[in-house]
């Protein structure tokens, strides 16, 4: 039985009507247009889908509506304005991307763990970023640029790779 | 810079552009490769129809190959933009369109570098000759006493300049030059050096829209049920508590799936699972596990036809003193792309059009034009195409960037279902299956059974190699002996075994490779002989081999001891033209687990441009070869895959991810594949190290901790 919620999305007032069941996976693909959050397993198993649920990472596949209702969430789309975000920056810096369609749920979970931990460890990185599989194998690159990211925000210093133009 | 669809009024204005003494349909066969004949280019004579210069000094190159993460947009874009001496930040890559000029537009086989490599220079050469005549002419000077740089011809003399977007028009009026000369590699600008990929930055924010992502007024959602056991048919089906989900719209049998149709993918799967099928049996189950290893390994107990035969090879063997035989079982793998499978198609009463992440475009068209169009239209179109080369407005493919390929787009089974589910309803449908539908319904990295054979003279030397190999689907490649040995012989014993199989990054390669270097190995441990000096002592055919594992065990330092605990192992493989050699460091837990520290990889790809992608691909190759040498593997019981998702077929996750050395050899050789080479050399190499420090060696593909301690 579809029912009303209402939720922040990407700091901007939604209103949607859902079955109380629907994950938000598929609210915010298919009811706000909101693609950027991808359905690669719907079980929780591979990260795809991660966003942030009132500042923790979530897998959306599973999150139903009615879970989500008046709570703020955050979707790639709104990781930055312009692509600002020190991951976003570290993600070029170290051109992290193959095919790109596990990369929403990378940067998802890595801003997460940032929040939680500005200078993460490779053990942190381990526990936040293992839930989000990349078949292209990007994790070493995924890796150094979280730990690239952590100085970009920290303001240590941050060496330039002269071998890109 | 985003490469998006190519939209329809840029397909027009090439279509428009196109002047009749222009085109260049002809197709060239290239040096062949490993695995065969690379796939044909095209003479390249039309650089207009390949680049579009606009006023504003906007270059767009069209690619002939489809972009699946392995950066062949921006590789071939920096082609082009080295010879025309554009600038890079001026340049955007789309897919080509579906045209003759642009060859197959087939991306497989690590190739696209390979046979691109003298075409996409070519074209640029040849638009900066043209837009250097042009100015030339309009101011009346020779040709060689002007310069072009960074989007600009210049005539130092006079002082005078002209964009090339200003010249675009004039070069291309110009008759095709006849002379076009490349640059020699020292005056390389570009190639040497990495360029950023230009469609990394979309993939940043949400915006690269992948073909699920894509959406248009009346567009449908549908997903999809195969029947359990592969091969079986629909008998019938009870779709009533389908359509009473809410959004659902109908149901469609298609014989082998049924496919149900809603407002929206939600809907379609909450409508899926409420439908009730009884599936009819297939003639020939798919065989199960145990049946298919018992028949396998009896098949490689018999003779089989050579697929390679030198010297003397069955004689020695017969006759040997010193003689080593071992059995390698390697098990079916899927592709588990992170996109699972998908497709848009829109059919209408005479024309068919399909949104897809395709590795074969024309594939896509073949099959939007077989299944989509009526046979009068579909007459129509074969007439149009055989005088056009082109494809015409009947049948229109958009060719959509994958999130991953590796082979399993190759197959255009879901563009089939997409268009009959569309022609069904008549209605435009996007087609999304679940992961469970992807991961039972691949075309799977074929299972295989080895039994090698090996004499060794008195020094340990290998006197006598038979590989014997059974199996179904591609079995053949990468059996190439690299190791000096005049008697070498490969058998092939193909077998009914009922799972469909594809090309999986690598392919043979694989399974070929993890038999050979785990029984070099052995060989080596048989004669007392350490297995780096083993190699390097047998491959005096092969300088390029041998200098990578020279390398690669510098790097390694092979001869250090490691702490106790940890051990090292060593595999190479030559394949599409590359030469890789890779060491692995190892330690094991408690239980059993294998924790790969530390995997050094050097690589001699010919000429390395863009060495950032290279590594790239280096370092994908191996954390995808992990996932093949260490997690589960796809089985079949009941006629069906066993394996649904994520947590019964898991890949390497990032904490399992080890540290990777990528070493490029400098070489001047012309550029060899990269997007596979790094695959085959991970699983021996991993096998080796666990034997190193077990003594146990694992002799199944992928090696799974119970297995290590029998």
């Amino acid at each position: 039985m579809a029912a009303k919620f209402e939720l922040t999305v990407n700091h901007v007032s939604r209103e949607v009507v859902a079955d109380p069941e629907m994950p938000l996976l598929w609210v915010l693909r298919e009811l706000l247009g909101l693609t950027g959050t991808k359905y690669s397993c719907g079980i929780a198993q591979c990260g795809a889908c991660m966003v942030h649920v009132d500042g923790n990472a979530v897998p959306a596949c599973i999150t139903p509506i009615a879970n989500v209702a008046n709570k703020s969430v955050t979707t790639i789309e709104g990781l930055s304005v312009d692509k600002s975000h020190p991951l976003q920056r570290a993600w070029v810096d170290l051109q992290v991307p193959q095919c790109g369609f596990c990369q929403s749920g990378q940067l998802m979970a890595a801003a997460a763990l940032l929040t939680r931990k500005p200078n993460p460890s490779d053990a942190d990185i381990d526990e936040a970023m293992s839930p989000v599989l990349c078949r292209c194998g990007t994790y070493p690159r995924i890796r150094a640029a979280i730990h690239r990211a952590a100085a970009l925000m920290g303001k240590t210093e941050v060496s330039n790779d002269s071998d890109h133009f | 810079m985003t490469a998006t669809t190519f939209n329809r009024r840029t397909f027009l204005k090439i279509m428009g552009s196109t002047t009749a003494t222009g085109f260049a349909i002809g197709v060239t066969s290239l040096s062949a490769g490993c695995d065969g004949e690379l796939q044909t280019g095209t003479k390249a004579g039309n650089w207009r129809a390949w680049i579009n210069i606009e006023r504003d000094n906007s270059v767009t190159v069209y690619c002939p190959r489809m972009e699946m993460g392995q950066g062949v947009l921006t590789g071939l874009g920096m082609l082009v933009a080295e010879e025309l001496d554009a600038d890079w930040n001026s340049i955007t890559v789309r897919h080509a369109p579906l045209d003759d000029e642009f060859g197959s537009q087939l991306t497989e086989n690590s190739e696209s570098v390979r046979v691109y490599w003298p075409i996409m220079r070519k074209l640029g050469a040849g638009a900066r000759t043209q837009l250097i005549r042009a100015a030339a002419q309009a101011w009346k000077v020779e040709p060689s006493t002007c310069t072009a740089s960074l989007g600009l011809v210049s005539h130092p003399a006079s002082g005078r300049q002209a964009s090339y977007g200003e010249l675009a028009d004039a070069a291309a009026r110009l008759p095709l030059s006849a002379q076009i000369e490349l640059k020699e590699a020292m005056n390389f600008r570009l190639l040497t050096r990495s360029a950023p990929r230009i469609d990394i930055p979309s993939m940043l924010d949400g915006s690269l829209k992948y073909t699920a992502d894509l959406s248009f007024p009346g567009l449908l959602s549908a997903t999809i049920l195969h029947s359990p056991m592969l091969g079986g048919r629909v008998a019938s089906i009870d779709n009533r508590a389908a359509l009473a989900v809410p959004g659902v719209k109908t149901t469609v049998d298609l014989g082998f799936a049924v496919a149900v149709v809603a407002e929206n993918f939600w809907s379609a799967e909450q409508g899926r699972r409420q439908l009730k099928v009884d599936w009819a049996k297939p003639v020939h189950a798919a065989m199960d596990e145990g049946a298919m290893r018992i028949m396998l390994k009896a098949a490689c107990l018999q003779p089989a036809a050579a697929f390679i035969n030198l010297g003397n090879s069955a004689s020695l063997l017969s006759s040997a003193e010193s003689l080593l035989t071992q059995e390698y079982s390697v098990r079916y793998e899927a592709h588990a792309t992170m996109e699972p499978m998908t497709c848009i198609a829109d059919v209408r009463a005479n024309s068919c059009e399909v949104w897809a992440p395709t590795q074969s475009p024309w594939a896509a068209y073949g099959v939007a034009r077989d299944h989509g169009l009526s046979p009068f239209f579909r007459f129509c179109e074969r007439l149009s195409r055989k005088l056009t080369g082109k494809a015409n407005g009947l049948v229109k493919v958009h060719a959509i960037p994958m999130g991953g390929g590796f082979g399993r787009r190759l197959n255009q089974d879901f563009v089939r279902e997409a268009v009959l589910v569309s022609k069904a309803v008549q209605a435009p449908v996007k087609l999304l299956w679940t992961r469970e539908q992807d991961m039972a319904n691949d075309f799977y990295r074929p299972a295989s059974q080895h039994r090698i054979q090996a004499a060794l003279d008195s020094q340990g030397n290998i006197a006598a190699w038979r590989h014997r190999i059974a199996g179904s689907g591609i079995l053949d490649h990468g059996v190439d002996f690299p190791y000096d040995c005049a008697n070498v012989r490969v058998e092939l014993s193909y077998h009914e075994i009922g799972v469909p199989t594809g090309s999986l990054r690598s392919t043979a390669h694989t399974p070929n490779a993890f038999a050979r270097e785990c029984f070099m190995d052995e060989l080596a441990v048989r004669a007392g002989r350490d297995p780096v000096e083993y190699r390097l002592s047998q491959l005096s055919k092969n300088p390029r081999l041998k200098r990578v594992l020279e390398i690669a065990a510098e790097k390694a330092g092979w001869t250090t001891p490691l702490p106790a605990g940890r051990s090292k192992g060593v595999a190479l493989h030559p394949s599409k033209d590359s030469f890789v050699a890779q060491i692995a460091e190892i330690s094991r837990a408690a239980e059993g687990a294998i924790r790969v520290h530390r995997v050094i990889c050097v690589a001699d790809c010919g000429m390395v441009f863009n060495p950032d992608t290279v590594k790239a691909q280096m370092q994908g190759a191996i954390v995808f070869g992990l996932t093949s040498a260490l997690k589960t593997a796809i089985s079949v019981r009941n006629g069906g895959i066993e394996q649904s998702n994520f947590h019964d077929f898991s890949l390497l996750r990032m904490n399992e991810a080890p540290n990777i050395e990528i070493y490029l050899v400098e070489s001047a050789d012309a550029p060899g594949g990269v997007g596979e080479s790094g695959v085959p050399p991970i699983a021996p190499a991993i096998g080796n190290a666990i034997f190193a420090l077990t003594g146990n060696r694992p002799r199944e593909l992928p090696m799974l901790s119970p297995a290590l301690t029998t």
